[in-house]
């Protein structure tokens, strides 16, 4: 009896060595997700923060006026390589009013008559403990020179950038002729750049939805 | 005159020395001049338009590594990519508009039709000037229409 027990646990021993074996070497199992693409930064990121830094881009304070624009709720998740959320980091993003105006002296000095004085411009949100993160704002709109209209994103560990990129609206017609999107790269750096802008089903004041997640690229340091 | 050819072995070896740089010197600029100058008459050609600078950061865009995307997540490795193999829902929508025959799998070749397709829509043009090894002609053009179209301020890269 004894000596017939070894041998099936080293066929167990092996099968499941080589089980292991197995998972390792199928890609599938253990591919990571394509980092989100970096992006410039552009000159516009505010030279000046705004007093308001909250989520909520269309109203600024107590204002009791919001902003120009389709309001859109913007939500997604900031993840790892392997897909998990990746919680406590800091996503700002920025961009232009309706009018094509940013929160930056240089853009909005010299327009200042056609600025949204409504808009934020600008806001931060932490990632909850799924990663998750959500703002409140426009629909982008294109900007003289920058035919896809756009969202400028930032995600920070504390000070620390670990990713400057850009969302754009899919299938947008301004998209083909922009500098800035032909730079992210192949058709898929493009699409993980581009999300879909949707009216939100039976909102009565005719408010746009996006989901936009990003995969931050994995390197030594910024292991989590 | 073991003493005399040590001398001459001496004074010989400095002098070869000197010939041997030399001869090193004459063929490494021979061997640098032909991509020295291809490179500087490339960057040039792709600048014009659009500026080499840009692009930069993606700008590996080759069929080959485009299909490596692809593959990574080839569990079978079968050399396709099924639905089921796509980890990642955010290239669920590009998968269904590159699946031109709806089965569900991408082949190579309807991946190479996708990069071939939006190669030539313009988006990569940047990219393309920059390898420029092909120099300032044909490449130029390309490099032109991905160039920075930021009208207004210069964009800080």
């Amino acid at each position: 009896m004894f000596l017939k027990n070894p041998l099936p646990r080293r066929r167990m021993l092996t099968t499941s060595l080589a089980f292991a074996a197995g998972l390792y070497t199928t890609k599938g199992l253990f591919a990571d997700l394509l980092s989100s693409p970096s992006l410039t930064e552009g000159p516009f990121y505010p030279d000046h923060l705004p007093l308001d830094l909250d989520n909520d881009l269309l109203v600024i304070n107590n204002s009791i006026t919001p902003a120009v624009g389709t309001i859109t709720q913007l939500s997604g998740r900031v993840l790892d390589s392997k897909g998990d959320p990746i919680k406590g980091l800091t996503v700002e993003i920025w961009q232009c009013d309706a009018n094509e105006v940013y929160l930056h002296s240089r853009d909005s000095g010299p327009k200042k008559k056609q600025q949204d004085l409504n808009f934020q411009g600008f806001g931060r949100f932490e990632t909850s403990s799924k990663g998750e993160y959500r703002f409140r704002t426009i629909k982008p709109v294109p900007y003289p020179g920058r035919p896809a209209p756009h969202i400028h994103f930032k995600v920070k560990r504390g000070d620390r950038e670990l990713l400057t990129t850009q969302l754009m609206i899919r299938g947008h017609e301004g998209n083909k002729r922009d500098g800035i999107f032909a730079e992210a790269g192949d058709a898929i750096d493009q699409e993980l750049i581009q999300a879909d802008f949707l009216p939100i089903p039976d909102s009565k004041t005719g408010d746009y939805y996006a989901k936009f997640d990003i995969v931050l690229g994995r390197t030594p340091e910024d292991k989590h | 005159m073991e003493k005399k050819n040590n001398i001459m072995k001496q004074s010989r070896t400095p002098s070869s020395i000197i010939v041997i740089v030399f001869a090193i010197g004459l063929a490494s600029l021979a061997s640098a001049q032909p991509p020295g100058g291809g490179p500087g008459r490339g960057g040039p050609g792709g600048r014009g338009p659009g500026g080499p600078g840009r692009g930069s950061s993606n700008a590996a865009a080759t069929l080959e590594a485009f299909v490596a995307k692809w593959l990574s997540m080839d569990e079978n490795s079968d050399g396709k990519l099924s639905s089921e193999e796509l980890i990642d829902d955010r290239l669920k929508h590009l998968f269904k508009a590159t699946d031109k025959n709806s089965d569900g799998i991408l082949t190579q070749e309807e991946m190479k039709v996708l990069f071939e397709t939006t190669s030539s829509a313009g988006g990569r043009g940047g990219p393309r000037g920059r390898g420029g090894p092909d120099g300032p002609g044909g490449p130029g053009g390309p490099g032109g229409r991905g160039g920075r179209p930021d009208g207004p301020p210069p964009i800080p890269r």
